[in-house]
């Protein structure tokens, strides 16, 4: 774990304590996939093309967070990028918000968006890609494979989709991913900056079908003594807690 | 005039209007298709993502026009965008279609049966 990423868990964290409510071992989760797309390089030159000073660039990379849970990661790693955020963070993704492209509610809603923006950078031939984080509990829900079945339909190059699959249920990803047509490509150690950096590189230069990059991921990742531990899932770190995080972290 | 030729119609006027069409088995949007093929989207019986779709083109400064799909607005989450659901009504115009396709924001239009 390299610091950038020690330093966005304990921001993360600390959005969740104010907030008072959250979700941080699934949060957590999530949070190297965030770090490796804001701040993966390949030679000194972005992956995920965006500018924190002009969030709205025309012709940046956009990226859709469906994984409703991942928020405050979102927050911290937007926030150490150099966005201005508000003084109270909404609850729920909303675009108001500088940084953030897709207000939603709803699970699986930001795959089915992140799906219409690549069809639109289809159609227009722009040059921009979409980057969509999923949580594995939303493969459940019909609009999501809905989303994946058009996505491979329309053949949507530029979308992809970051499958954080923190709780593994030995079903298989891969094989359903392709039979719909897609690339699958699956990273070792979601944990990892240049390995996940590099499979972003990887799904830019994917032609004619879209990409998912399938994450196994640790719940409560970072955090030893609350790591893979179910009753830390959906809790809000206590003072003490968040003190021994701290002293982890640090 | 039908919808197919109305709506045909207003993509010249109304450079950025995108048809996304869910009705199955029979799209009443042929002549619409085959002049503005990159702007009419066919997927049939996608009801559950037809909206989360149509908010992401519109994202892109698109009008978009969903038919086929009895969905409520409510559906849809983000109130800045410019998405139009047509429903089919006995009290529906299309006289009316063009200044109602021109404001902007999230609305039901309403449209006379398709036969």
């Amino acid at each position: 774990m390299n610091q950038r990423q020690r330093e966005l868990r304990l921001s993360a964290l600390e959005i969740i304590c104010k907030s008072g409510k959250g979700h941080s071992g699934r949060m957590l989760s999530s949070i190297d996939l965030l770090e490796g797309l804001y701040f993966g390089r390949d030679n000194e030159r972005q992956i995920f093309k965006h500018n924190p000073h002009v969030p709205q660039m025309p012709d940046r990379d956009y990226f859709v967070l469906s994984k409703l849970e991942a928020l405050p990661a979102l927050y911290a790693v937007l926030k150490k990028d150099g966005h201005t955020l508000p003084e109270v963070l909404p609850e729920y993704p909303d675009r108001k918000v500088p940084g953030v492209e897709v207000t939603t509610r709803e699970h699986a809603y930001g795959l089915s968006v992140a799906v219409g923006l690549a069809e639109s950078i289809k159609v227009d031939h722009k040059n921009q890609h979409v980057f969509c984080l999923v949580g594995d509990y939303e493969l459940a829900h019909g609009k999501a494979w809905e989303s994946i079945m058009t996505a491979s339909e329309h053949r949507l190059d530029r979308l992809c989709l970051i499958l954080d699959e923190n709780d593994p249920k030995d079903e298989p990803i891969q094989e359903r991913f392709e039979s719909f047509g897609w690339k699958v490509i699956k990273l070792q150690d979601a944990h990892d900056h240049d390995e996940i950096a590099y499979g972003y590189m990887r799904a830019r230069l994917t032609l004619r079908k879209p990409t998912c990059i399938w994450a196994p991921t640790k719940k409560s990742a970072g955090i030893p003594f609350a790591e893979r531990k179910i009753e830390y899932d959906d809790t809000v770190f206590s003072a003490s807690e968040m003190e021994e995080i701290r002293k982890i972290l640090l | 005039m039908n919808l197919d030729a109305k709506f045909t119609q207003l993509a010249l006027k109304i450079r950025n209007l995108v048809v996304v069409d869910v009705s199955f088995p029979k799209s009443p949007f042929a002549e619409f298709k085959k002049l503005y093929e990159q702007r009419y989207i066919y997927m049939p019986c996608k009801k559950e993502m037809v909206m989360g779709f149509a908010c992401g083109i519109a994202s892109m400064g698109k009008l978009v026009v969903i038919y086929g799909a009895d969905l409520a607005m409510e559906k849809m989450l983000d109130p800045t965008l410019n998405v139009k659901l047509l429903k089919e009504s006995s009290a529906g115009s299309l006289e009316s279609l063009e200044n109602e396709l021109k404001e902007f924001g999230p609305a039901v239009l309403l449209i006379p049966p398709v036969l």
